[in-house]
């Protein structure tokens, strides 16, 4: 059984440090993720806090067929979508983020992102649109299946085929564009 | 951003607000007037529940389920294309895989029907003139049937497949599913609409922004022969 699953029932028997764990060991991760739709780090700070508030007031709803991990990031997307649709706009790519926030932003990424290749990566990723950033995000840095990547994006396999091809040729052409070569 | 403990703190104290929705009165030997009190505020839930909770349902639900969440976007008469195969992927394959290329403009919207009687699948048929054939060879009207549906009288929704609007100009690559029936080749994807049109090259777009113009399908049709 994954250590996450075996975190999460030692969790559901009481044990409120495994949950803490498991907090600590996804929520970076997830806050990243969720910067793939809103870009400010604080909103997304507060929405993984959700996340894993309903995880815990809920902890009879994750279903052990599917990673843990699956289940925290497709709650998180809906929130996310949740809070867009309830803001009149979202901040565009281009905003100007105060120097806090950028400072606290690239600690993130430093945390999350490890390898110098995967950080010229994340920076093209940034220029592209919330799904295709979300897909490759899942797929290539957290490495999920197509499986459970498709149902965090609340799509159908064959559906998300097609998106991580297109995102993967988006990335690619900026990559180019930028001058790397594989 | 928050320290781990800070960040713990902030999880706990939103799962408390979590619970105490949830909390129950306690107690059966509760004085009368507090009996009247809960009744009246259980009533009025009951209404609450009754009168707008299936309209705030058809305009904000997320579902937390791990399925396929039901995509209630619009409640329109606008199809939305569900996925199936996945084979192709990019335009090439596209091409080889569809058994009709046209491009077509909307004509009418059928209602939508439940496909078997026992079960909540919905269909809605989509009559398209077409304007030209890049592959395949056909009727000048054709019928599309997509996925998804609205029923009036039930007011059951079941997402659609791939949006159409009437007089809405298309690019479809299509599959043969019927006498003079296709369904879309890849579902939404098989479907892009119309963004500029001009005599020798038009620009068509999928909703996730992928393009195509007339040109590069003819030229890619006759190099894959």
């Amino acid at each position: 059984m994954e250590n996450d699953k075996i975190l999460y029932k030692d969790f559901l028997e009481g044990n409120t440090g495994a949950f803490e764990e498991l907090v600590l060991k996804h929520k970076d991760n997830l806050i990243y993720f969720l910067q793939r739709y809103i870009k400010d780090i604080y909103t997304c700070e507060d929405i993984a806090q959700d996340v894993f508030a309903y995880v815990f007031a809920f902890s009879e709803k994750y279903n052990f067929d599917f990673s843990f991990k699956t289940f925290l990031y497709t709650l998180a997307k809906n929130k996310a979508v949740d809070y867009i649709r309830k803001q009149s706009r979202q901040l565009s790519f281009g905003h100007v983020l105060e120097n806090e926030q950028k400072a606290d932003e690239y600690e993130l990424v430093e945390k999350v992102i490890k390898d110098e290749d995967a950080m010229l990566v994340h920076s093209c990723l940034k220029k592209l649109t919330s799904d295709y950033q979300a897909a490759i995000y899942l797929v290539d840095i957290e490495e999920q299946s197509y499986v459970d990547a498709a149902r965090i994006m609340g799509k159908s396999v064959a559906q998300f085929k097609v998106l991580i091809f297109r995102a993967r040729k988006a990335l690619k052409q900026k990559l180019e564009k930028g001058g790397y070569t594989n | 951003m928050k320290t781990d403990n800070e960040f713990l703190m902030g999880v706990y104290n939103k799962a408390h607000s979590y619970s105490s929705l949830e909390e129950k009165p306690k107690g059966f030997d509760q004085p009368k007037q507090n009996h009247f009190k809960r009744y009246i505020g259980i009533a009025a839930a009951a209404v609450l529940i009754a009168v707008v909770a299936p309209s705030l349902y058809f305009l904000n639900n997320v579902s937390y389920e791990m399925y396929e969440p039901v995509n209630t976007k619009t409640r329109t008469n606008e199809p939305v294309a569900a996925a199936f195969t996945a084979e192709s992927v990019n335009t090439d394959e596209f091409i080889n895989g569809s058994e009709l290329i046209v491009t077509a403009q909307v004509k009418k919207i059928d209602k939508s029907v439940y496909e078997y009687s026992d079960t909540n699948h919905m269909t809605t048929t989509v009559t398209l003139k077409v304007s030209q054939f890049f592959k395949g060879d056909g009727e000048s009207t054709i019928k599309l049937k997509v996925n998804g549906g609205y029923d009036q009288k039930t007011s059951n929704f079941v997402p659609y497949e791939a949006t159409f609007k009437k007089k809405e100009k298309v690019l479809l690559f299509l599959v043969k599913s019927g006498d003079n029936e296709y369904t879309l080749r890849n579902s939404a994807y098989g479907k892009y609409s119309e963004v500029n049109a001009t005599e020798q090259s038009g620009v068509y777009m999928t909703k996730d922004g992928e393009t195509i113009t007339i040109e590069e399908l003819k030229s890619r049709i006759s190099e894959l022969g």
